[in-house]
């Protein structure tokens, strides 16, 4: 039993490590364990999309004025501006690279745009991802470990770059309302429904609120991009926006004389 | 008769300046002040006994001594699934334009559009936080009273027929980013002596919206448009303004190309401020490209 229990432990490590999210483990590190550290920022890659999930379709009907003719061209391997919004949908090459490390997942969801990469980029990336690997091990990098490390990282040398890196395990599961609250979800909502009574199974696909400590917390974990407003229409929770009959956050609205 | 005392006294107190703030004193012991000097605890730094105040050791945020925190206990849930790919149109409310148009910031003899609202400097938007424009809400759609052409990027039925009620017209038209930017603030784009960009067409997603003619699109058919001003106004319930004989039909008539950003101008010119001139392209390819849509 004792050697299943250390077994039990040692995958649970291993699969923190991998995820990148080890917190509060009182062992010392090891060499190995930072390979999720220190290298969310995948080396810049060129962005070439294919010009066919562009408009591809004829007008019907036109606004008053001078109508002009479009015309439809496929442009194979056009380079776009990278603020020009992609659909995801259009390139599912994402997939296998994003599966292939964690800090490529990171970097992907951490940036503003979602980055396309080419097939050959995938290659390119995978060998400078293993070679990043093998330089993790070096002892001449010992410094910037520790200085990453997981283990002991007091609350005064939180940099703003340590937020991003691991915000995501907090914006994967909370969402957070202007007013300073977050919502999650509970767990159990889709296992054992059998067994659960009608008004069980209904509790449980609720969201709920954090409370005010974990509120606090929450807000310390992510940077101040999350906690801006964000103006999506049509977004199901627009009504939670704004509180209503609070004494604390009163919903004022701006007076005209 | 004063004394010669007294004499004295009064005339030092009438040659003095006058009591001001730079010339009084609290009385003494009034304020605490704290005590600065830390000679003599010199040895923890002001850190305390032990522990992890001491030593730096703090637990990191969301450690629960060992219990699976909060962070991890949670299940995954993509509340901010593409949230960096999703249009934000930051809003503004009927009120709220109502009083720009009474306190003479919006001018109602031309056109409104998004660089007017800007420009009265009581909004503003980011296009770096894919921000791509207005949403007009209908707060306030019952005291509007305004008679105007507008155009936004985003609206609602309510408020289009709020508009519309008064004798006004509105389109959605939407605007792709480096567009928006110029629009934002034209005196800055017009100094960097770039050509006019020409508009893009909107995404995929967008296109049903802008193609509709429920909500005025700019891509929808303008018969179709009129059809439906009609149907609005028998499904809110007031008689529809006739635009036929109004003086100022030509204004509220005025659109812009798909491909045009600024009202006069077109996609390709230069404006050259300094010298207070146009400049426009002759070049055969420069001319196809600026007046086609890809």
């Amino acid at each position: 039993m004792s050697s299943n229990k250390a077994y039990r432990s040692a995958t649970k490590r291993r699969k923190q490590r991998e995820r990148g999210c080890i917190i509060g483990t009182r062992r010392k590190p090891t060499t190995q364990c930072y390979t999720g550290q220190g290298l969310a920022y995948s080396p810049p890659v060129t962005v070439t999309v294919t010009g066919s999930h562009l408009v591809d379709h004829s007008m019907g009907g036109r606004g008053v004025g001078n109508l002009r003719h479009l015309i439809c061209s496929s442009m194979p391997h056009r380079s776009l501006p990278t603020f020009y919004p992609l659909s995801p949908h259009s390139c599912p090459q994402v997939l296998p690279f994003t599966q292939l490390c964690t800090q490529a997942r990171n970097a992907v969801r951490s940036s503003n745009v979602s980055e396309v990469l080419h097939r050959k980029d995938v290659h390119q990336l995978s060998r400078s991802f293993s070679a990043l690997k093998m330089k993790a091990c070096d002892p001449q990098n010992n410094d910037r470990l520790s200085k990453c490390s997981f283990h002991t990282s007091p609350m005064s040398l939180t940099t703003p770059e340590l937020k991003e890196w691991r915000e995501h395990r907090v914006i994967d599961r909370f969402y957070r309302l202007p007013w300073g609250a977050w919502i999650r979800t509970q767990g159990g909502r889709k296992k054992g429904l059998y067994k659960k009574v009608p008004r069980h199974r209904w509790q449980l696909q609720q969201h709920i609120f954090c409370n005010y400590h974990q509120n606090k917390l929450l807000d310390k974990l992510v940077t101040s991009k999350w906690k801006e407003p964000k103006y999506f229409v049509d977004s199901p929770y627009e009504p939670y926006h704004q509180r209503t009959n609070s004494y604390w956050q009163p919903n004022r609205k701006k007076f005209y004389p | 008769m004063a004394s010669k005392v007294t004499e004295r006294a009064l005339n030092l107190i009438k040659s003095m300046p006058r009591v001001a703030l730079n010339n009084i004193k609290p009385l003494p012991h009034t304020s605490f002040t704290k005590k600065t000097d830390r000679r003599g605890n010199r040895k923890k730094k002001g850190r305390g006994d032990k522990g992890q105040g001491a030593r730096g050791t703090w637990d990191p945020l969301g450690y629960e001594g060992g219990q699976n925190p909060l962070i991890d206990t949670s299940p995954r849930e993509r509340y901010y699934a593409q949230y960096a790919v999703r249009r934000q149109y930051p809003p503004v409310s009927l009120l709220e334009l109502q009083r720009l148009v009474d306190l003479n910031r919006l001018d109602t003899s031309k056109p409104i559009d998004i660089t007017s609202i800007c420009n009265t400097g009581l909004f503003n938007f980011d296009v770096s936080k894919n921000h791509f424009g207005v949403n007009l809400t209908d707060e306030g759609c019952d005291q509007f009273a305004a008679k105007i052409n507008l155009e936004v990027q985003w609206t609602s039925e309510l408020v289009i027929a709020a508009i519309e009620k008064n004798g006004g017209t509105i389109t959605t038209r939407y605007y792709d980013p480096p567009c928006l930017a110029a629009l934002y603030d034209p005196l800055a784009f017009f100094k960097k002596g770039q050509p006019i960009p020409k508009c893009k067409l909107p995404p995929q997603d967008a296109l049903a919206y802008y193609s509709d003619p429920n909500f005025r699109g700019y891509l929808a058919d303008p018969e179709q448009i009129l059809e439906a001003r009609e149907k609005l106004a028998q499904k809110y319930g007031y008689k529809l303004p006739d635009l036929t004989g109004d003086p100022v039909k030509e204004m509220l008539l005025m659109r812009k190309d798909p491909l045009q950003i600024f009202y006069g101008l077109e996609p390709g010119w230069i404006v050259n401020l300094k010298d207070k001139c146009v400049l426009k392209p002759k070049d055969e390819d420069y001319l196809k490209y600026y007046n086609t849509s890809y």
